[in-house]
């Protein structure tokens, strides 16, 4: 035997003693920090060290069925559809790309319950993602956290889940003038002069941008439209802080507008989506038209309401302790003082009066104030350009809300960071029901809006509250909860998932209903499963 | 036309600077009003400045700083708006409302619109002492610098938009010592067949106007009235300067100037005078005519074939015909108006009607004098406030009168017909009024108000013959109307610091602001590289 032959046995006979012996790397990954994500029938956990999302399933009773779904790696982001059948979970694959079997980046939509999913092969690892409430569109752009060494943060990829796989992914580039997008809104469709249309309002630091989604797909695609909240005289940039759009009077086609609050600036943007001017025809059927209106101080939330006199734009401004009403037309302002410094508004008239006739004045909840929330009731009475505004005292304040679901969607739960308790509102009646907990705890309102769970993440402290009664019911686990999901049982009924994220997760399945710790069933080591 | 200098003297100059002004088609507020009040009321009066703005201290609610754009003007189909600050020019379709920009050159400050022309206006650059001719041709403006060389803040343009004269008017210049006599004149021929051209005129001319086609200008100055040949072959010369007293050495005092559309004859008031004094410019022949009382009012007709002459003491108008008046001093006709007050006339376009008044005292009526009959007739209007000043349609069919002093209100105005014998229409403001215009179609009138608090900041939009109005509430304090023909729309100019524009559509009554010129211009939709 030669030496060569000699070395060649040698080496082919460690190879097999390795193989042999040999596990995934996976089996060598941490099982914890895993991601969790409620769907309309299930959980999915994003195990990114296994590059798979494992979807768990309640099917009936105590029984939970188990998917796993790959997915690429290196995940980015992973959010659900607004209404949770869907996952999208974006990777930016291996950065960088050295091999010929490297992934790329990809965008995998899993299907609620994880029997189907969908990759989309990407060209730039990006890291952020808006998905239309619709759910026909979702974009991808650069959040700023990527992994490549160099990245135009104007460059957008849009990908149109209603097309065809080859038709689906359009890659744009947006105009800048030195802005980056800092937030993405999807309009729902408007009555624009050439049709109705789906934008796409895209915020950057100094700036904003129109994007017609329903012609991003043209042979000639049309342009974006840029507006520029700076008038070129000054280095100081408006920085956009929100949208709220409205279509405008039924039956029109030239009144849809878009509001921007300024973080930095007193004024308020008012656009209307006009028709253009005749002469040449532009490339985008419609044209913005831009208004400003001085409102005072900062607004930090906007709403558009329907009041007695017509359409105004209400804009929340705290610094001046009021609200001011401004009609569109004419940026004409109307101060409404307010009894507390609120910061966010709420249209509750479908909650509180359900298939009113428009016009009639709307009711708006003002929030995020000190220690109350207040009802604004938009009507004109006699000397004032609005009805009323009625104070709730809930001590600690309410920086969040929640809303419950139909069929109890006159109930808010009103909540703030760090506090020992909270409140459940009832729009009809204008009540507020106190709920005390032992410690800091989080509320999850069930998607079928009949009950509340509060728990203390880190603790085994859970409690189911029926809204019908609002009598907590405590229900203390075995192990510590992380996050729980209400979420629709394969039988038709609801349970309930209490995560523990300790070690390799595991799962507490109760019944959301009839809850009972003594029938619930426990799972462990999850992420172990289907490697 | 009647102008208050700050020197102390009251200057009319009539009919060629009022047909100039016509001819923009109505589309300034000055352009198809007639207004008067300046005659008897302080120097203050608020109307003095007809269609443009009054000068209150600045106000809330938006806590903005001076605002950037000045007073706009506007044209056939566009309102254009200059930003000093931007070096640029807003123009507004006031049709579409779309806003667009226009480079001009450093600080754009005075606008004129430029008759003859359907959509011309003509901005003058303080800074650098240039202007910039602005066309539009279907939609697309284009600029075109002038040389000025002096420094100015006011212009003058022909009726036929060939000539613009930039000149200082000094009573826009604060405190400006004696020794600054602001006598250049900047002649721009706007067909570039002759270069611009700097003269010297007379000291602080108060006003500048041409004569029926142009060519001549007439500068009326403390030194007399400054001609300018503007047909000479080697380019404008001033050819002469006329005193216009016997003593020009003296205080001129306080006078009315008016000259002759023909730019032959000008007549002069002096306060507290009964001689109304005939000037021929071409031989410099002065004729008194002497009346039966101090004059306390003289308006010439834009068409200068009859000036009116009211005489307070007596309660009688003189109405002289012109020129014949230069030769024949003693042949006119006198009007008695007894059991009145009248110390001012306002006339209407073509001179056949007038409108006397007196707002020297809390006077509630006015007199409709027509000319045409012989003798002339005249019938008093009961009014329920005191009058200001008065604003003629320039078809005579109505009036808008302006209250002064109203007990119990802010404001207010009176819609009165003219033409017909009917009742006039008291309309109550939440503020003082202060601007008035007409629609070239004389069915439509708009009036400003500006008080000093936000519910003070309206207009109002007049329908006639019907006396109907409306008041539309502004975001921010008025500062001018005006009309836009072209668009059938008004417009009412605001105090803003990114400029902000209301539009009144005159058929249906709705309103359109528009806020942040160089905003709404900064659009960018892909439809240029």
């Amino acid at each position: 035997m030669s030496a060569r032959t000699a070395l060649a046995a040698l080496l082919l006979a460690t190879f097999a003693l390795g193989a042999c012996g040999d596990r995934p790397d996976v089996w060598d990954t941490r099982a914890d920090g895993v991601r969790a994500v409620g769907l309309h029938s299930s959980i999915a956990l994003v195990d990114d060290a296994a590059h798979r999302v494992l979807v768990a399933s309640p099917v009936s009773g105590v029984a939970l069925a188990r998917r796993s779904v790959p997915i690429g790696k290196g995940v980015a982001t992973a959010l659900p559809s607004a209404d949770r059948r869907r996952l999208f979970v974006l990777c930016s694959g291996d950065v960088p790309r050295k091999k010929a079997d490297d992934q790329g980046p990809s965008l995998t939509i899993v299907e609620d319950g994880g029997a189907a999913s969908r990759r989309i092969e990407l060209q730039t690892p990006l890291s952020g993602l808006a998905i239309d409430p619709a759910g026909r569109w979702v974009v991808i752009y650069p959040a700023g956290n990527g992994r490549t060494f160099v990245e135009n943060p104007n460059q957008l990829v849009l990908v149109d889940l209603a097309a065809a796989p080859e038709k689906a992914v359009t890659f744009r580039t947006l105009r800048s003038f030195g802005g980056r997008p800092q937030r993405l809104t999807f309009t729902r469709e408007l009555a624009l002069p050439g049709g109705p249309r789906h934008l796409l309002v895209v915020e950057t630091e100094q700036d904003l941008t129109l994007l017609d989604l329903d012609h991003v797909q043209d042979a000639i695609p049309r342009p974006e439209i840029t507006v520029r909240l700076t008038n070129g005289l000054s280095a100081r940039a408006p920085r956009p802080a929100g949208v709220v759009v409205d279509d405008g009077e039924p039956g029109k086609n030239d009144d849809a507008r878009i509001a921007v609050q300024l973080a930095n600036d007193s004024n308020v943007f008012i656009l209307t989506l006009a028709p253009n001017p005749p002469g040449p025809a532009g490339p985008n059927d419609f044209t913005p038209q831009v208004n400003l209106a001085d409102v005072g101080g900062p607004a930090t939330d906007l709403a558009f309401v329907r009041t007695d006199g017509g359409l105004r734009l209400a804009a929340i401004v705290p610094s001046a302790r009021k609200a001011v009403l401004i009609e569109p037309g004419t940026s004409i302002t109307t101060d409404v003082p307010l009894p507390e410094a609120y910061a966010r508004v709420s249209l509750v008239t479908d909650q509180v009066a359900p298939g009113a006739p428009g016009g009639v004045g709307e009711v708006a909840l003002l929030y995020g104030g000190g220690s109350s929330v207040a009802f604004w009731s938009l009507g004109r009475t006699s000397g004032q350009p609005y009805r009323s505004v009625e104070v709730v005292n809930v001590a600690g304040g309410a920086a969040e809300i929640t809303s419950v679901p139909p069929p109890n969607q006159a109930l808010k739960v009103l909540a703030s960071p760090g506090a020992t308790g909270f409140y459940v509102l009832d729009l009809k009646t204008r009540t507020a029901a106190p709920l005390t907990t032992q410690r800091s705890a989080r509320i999850a309102v069930s998607p079928d809006g009949r009950r509340l769970w509060a728990f203390a993440p880190g603790t085994e402290n859970l409690a189911h509250i029926p809204v019908s009664d609002l009598a907590p019911l405590p229900l203390p686990l075995d192990r510590p909860i992380r996050e729980v999901f209400d979420v629709q049982r394969g039988d038709g009924g609801r349970a309930l998932l209490a995560l523990d994220a300790r070690g390799a997760t595991g799962l507490t399945l109760l019944d959301a209903e009839r809850p009972d710790v003594r029938a619930g069933a426990s799972f462990f080591g999850l992420l172990l499963e289907g490697l | 036309m009647n102008v208050r200098s700050s020197f102390g003297f009251d200057l009319v100059v009539g009919g060629a600077l009022v047909a100039a002004l016509g001819a923009c088609s109505g589309t300034s507020a000055l352009a198809d009003a007639a207004p008067r009040g300046g005659a008897e009321s302080a120097p203050s009066d608020p109307t003095s400045g007809g269609g443009s703005g009054g000068a209150a201290a600045p106000l809330p609610p938006e806590k903005e700083v001076e605002s950037s754009y000045e007073v706009p003007v506007a044209t056939k189909t566009f309102v254009w708006v200059a930003n000093p600050r931007s070096g640029r020019v807003a123009y507004v379709n006031a049709a579409s409302l779309e806003v667009k920009t226009v480079e001009a050159g450093n600080g754009p400050t005075h606008l004129a619109a430029v008759p003859g022309q359907s959509d011309a206006a003509i901005v003058l650059n303080v800074l650098s002492r240039d202007a910039t001719l602005l066309r539009a041709v279907n939609g697309q403006v284009s600029g075109k610098s002038f040389k000025v060389g002096a420094v100015a803040n006011t212009w003058a343009v022909s009726a036929d938009g060939r000539w613009a004269i930039a000149w200082a008017d000094h009573r826009k210049v604060q405190n400006a010592p004696r020794t600054q006599g602001f006598q250049d004149l900047a002649i721009l021929d706007l067909t570039e067949k002759v270069p611009p051209v700097v003269l010297a005129v007379g000291y602080r001319p108060v006003s500048v106007a041409f004569s029926e086609g142009g060519a001549q200008a007439f500068a009326v100055t403390q030194d007399g009235i400054s001609v300018v040949d503007l047909s000479g072959a080697g380019g404008p010369i001033v050819a002469k300067n006329v005193p216009i007293s016997d003593t020009p050495i003296e205080d001129p005092g306080s006078r009315d100037v008016s000259v002759t559309p023909s730019g032959k004859l000008a007549l002069i008031r002096r306060d507290g005078s009964s001689d109304v004094t005939a000037v021929n410019l071409e031989t410099s022949v002065r004729t008194a005519i002497t009346l039966n009382g101090p004059v306390t009012d003289l308006d010439l007709s834009d068409t200068g074939h009859r000036a009116v002459a009211v005489i307070r003491d007596t309660a009688t108008v003189a109405i002289l015909p012109v020129p014949q008046i230069a030769v024949a001093p003693t042949v006119f006709t006198e009007v008695k108006i007894p059991g009145e007050t009248v110390g001012s006339v306002a006339l209407a376009a073509g001179g056949n009607t007038g409108l006397l008044y007196s707002n020297a005292i809390a006077a509630e009526r006015v007199t409709v004098l027509s000319l045409l009959p012989t003798p002339p007739v005249f019938r008093t209007v009961k009014l329920y406030a005191p009058v200001l000043a008065v604003f003629l349609a320039r078809d005579a069919s109505h009036a808008l009168v302006l209250h002064d002093k109203v007990a119990g209100a802010a404001g207010a105005f009176s819609l009165v017909p003219v033409a017909s014998a009917l009742p006039a229409r008291i309309v109550e403001t939440k503020a003082p009024p202060f601007a008035v215009a007409f629609s070239d179609a004389h069915d439509r009138a708009i009036v400003g108000e500006r008080g000093a608090t936000p519910d003070g900041y309206g207009a109002y939009l007049a329908r006639l013959p019907q006396l109907t109005v409306d008041r539309f509430p502004l975001a921010s304090p008025p500062t001018a109307v005006g009309l836009v023909a072209g668009a059938k729309r008004a417009y009412v100019a605001q105090q803003h610091p990114d400029g902000r524009i209301t539009f009144i559509d005159l058929d249906t009554g709705t309103s359109r602001t528009l806020t942040g010129f160089e905003l709404g211009a900064r659009v960018v939709d892909g439809s240029k590289p």
